[in-house]
């Protein structure tokens, strides 16, 4: 089954699309001839049950897995099976389900990182650049800034593994805007968090979408969606099995009853 | 005063060692035991040129260097795909392939005989003869490899690198080209790692394949780990203990031979105490575990 989102205009334009996308681990089908496409500067839900191939699908999108069949565009430029960094490189960023913050650094450190084509993270001038404290000196200053809008500055020194989860999952978020990308997709970024971090991580959201960025989120909670999401596509069993504008969706108990509760 | 003088002429030359694996090991995560064996090109490639064509110390360690470098590519750019442990076992590998080549390839290295009567380094001129001022020499470039590795792991570069060590999805999500930096690291320590080589083959004058044998490898490594991967000043430490600590043993009143023996003893028993009660390291921040 294969089912893209419909779109009222046609002006809308798709900015990332996969087509016919396939995707089987050892035999067990994750992924099976999904189609989709996401249009700009929406915030597009995916949900579905456990095991119904959502970070799959994510995975593929942004080159952590290659698909088995199929085709995935980032507007008309082909993206299939390119490496990771480069899809990064295009204007994808993305966040995990187990976060893969980096524990072991401070929180300044894991921001500053997301920072896109730093010259000084290349060999030669790391070593001879005399121009390190500067670059440095204006990233330190916009990281600051997004982590103030996180709540988060006063730990920018603390080491990140001191954070607590509802923390953590805002450094993430703060990362991901901290690459700049036009393009984001964020795996599950309210799941397991208080309420209160829970209304903080969705106003990150709301404000990510205001910057004119694309959004897509894998999310459990309900009310995260509704307060969210513009589109919603719904997966089961590896296929997406509905895609439309969130009142759509949503108005269809059989859909609230099986993947959302 | 000689003695001394070759302590620390040796902890200049582990240095240059456990800070170029420390690179490669404890800031980027790439657990490495071939580091001897570039270590051993160094020394085999000062030693060839400096005995056929008298070739002064800059050249000889740009030549090692390249060479050291050059091998590196050659190993990096297939093995680099490979994770953690497996990665370990491919440097293993690469350690022993070297170590044979050393060993078997007469006409070039001599074999197990070696390469007797390498010529003094001459520098600018001045042939360096004598225990100090070869301490001189070897302090230099000891620093200079330290000061080199120290301004790459401070930079964002060196944040990169850590990125790779604590988690490869994380820092490619970001967009860094993660295989690209692994490359460049080895390649880098490896060559760095030549310069050791490089030093040592004028000091003793005389080289032969036991020097750079997976031990000697392993020996480096337990420096890196006992003083603490990931920071600078840890390793060095780690140096100048298991380069001082077995020689101590010959002052207790050992024969030299129970002395060797007990030298591997020593080190394996650091080793175990370190892994149970200090894991990452005497001044290491961070220890190996995931």
């Amino acid at each position: 089954m294969s089912l893209a989102l419909k779109s009222d205009s046609a002006a809308t334009k798709i900015v990332i699309s996969g087509k016919n996308l396939r995707k089987a681990f050892d035999g067990v089908i994750a992924i099976d001839d999904v189609s989709f496409g996401i249009e700009e500067g929406t915030v597009t839900a995916l949900i579905g049950p456990n095991g119904s191939g959502k970070t799959t699908l994510l995975d593929l999108v942004t080159g952590f897995l290659s698909p088995d069949r199929g085709e995935i565009y980032l507007c008309d430029q082909k993206i299939t099976a390119l490496p990771p960094h480069e899809i990064a490189g295009l204007g994808v960023s993305r966040t995990f389900q187990d976060l893969r913050l980096l524990n072991r650094l401070s929180v300044l450190d894991n921001v500053l990182l997301a920072y896109p084509n730093q010259r000084n993270e290349l060999f030669l001038n790391a070593l001879f650049s005399n121009s390190i404290q500067r670059e440095e000196a204006r990233n330190r200053e916009a990281a600051f800034q997004l982590l103030e809008s996180g709540g988060l500055s006063y730990k920018a020194d603390d080491l990140t593994g001191s954070l607590s989860y509802g923390q953590q999952k805002v450094l993430s978020l703060v990362c991901c805007l901290a690459t700049s990308k036009k393009i984001v997709l964020l795996d599950e970024p309210v799941a397991g968090v208080s309420p209160e971090m829970s209304a903080k991580i969705i106003e990150l959201l709301l404000a990510m979408k205001a910057g004119a960025k694309t959004i897509v989120l894998v999310e459990h909670d309900i009310q995260a969606v509704r307060k969210a999401a513009d589109q919603v596509l719904v997966m089961d069993d590896g296929r997406v099995i509905a895609a439309g504008l969130k009142e759509e969706v949503l108005g269809r108990p059989e859909i609230i009853e099986a993947y959302l509760t | 005063m000689e003695y001394i003088l070759h302590l620390l002429i040796m902890i200049a030359i582990y240095t240059i060692l456990v800070v170029s694996l420390d690179l490669i090991a404890g800031y980027t995560g790439l657990l490495s035991i071939a580091h001897a064996a570039f270590y051993g090109i160094g020394a085999y490639v000062t030693a060839l040129l400096s005995i056929h064509f008298r070739t002064q110390l800059p050249l000889n360690v740009m030549a090692s260097a390249i060479v050291a470098a050059f091998l590196g590519v050659i190993f990096a750019v297939p093995l680099l795909r490979l994770r953690d442990d497996y990665f370990v076992v491919a440097t293993l590998g690469f350690q022993m392939i070297l170590y044979n080549i050393f060993n078997n390839w007469v006409g070039l290295t001599g074999g197990p005989l070696g390469l007797p009567g390498i010529p003094k380094a001459i520098l600018l001129g001045t042939r360096i003869d004598t225990s100090p001022k070869f301490l001189i020499v070897a302090a230099g470039l000891a620093l200079m490899v330290y000061f080199v590795v120290r301004r790459l792991v401070r930079s964002p570069y060196g944040r990169v690198l850590k990125a790779i060590r604590e988690d490869e999805r994380f820092a490619q999500a970001l967009g860094k080209n993660v295989r690209w930096y692994k490359v460049q690291v080895f390649v880098v320590g490896s060559a760095l790692a030549a310069i050791a080589g490089c030093l040592y083959a004028h000091y003793t004058t005389f080289i032969d394949p036991t020097s750079f044998t997976v031990r000697e490898s392993i020996l480096i490594t337990s420096m890196v780990i006992l003083g603490g991967a990931g920071s600078l000043r840890g390793p060095i430490l780690g140096a100048v203990m298991l380069t001082v600590f077995p020689e101590l043993l010959r002052f207790i009143g050992f024969q030299s031979s129970v002395a060797a023996n007990l030298r591997q003893v020593l080190y394996g028993s650091l080793l175990v105490l370190a892994m149970l009660y200090r894991p990452h390291g005497l001044m290491g921040e961070f220890g190996f575990e995931k």
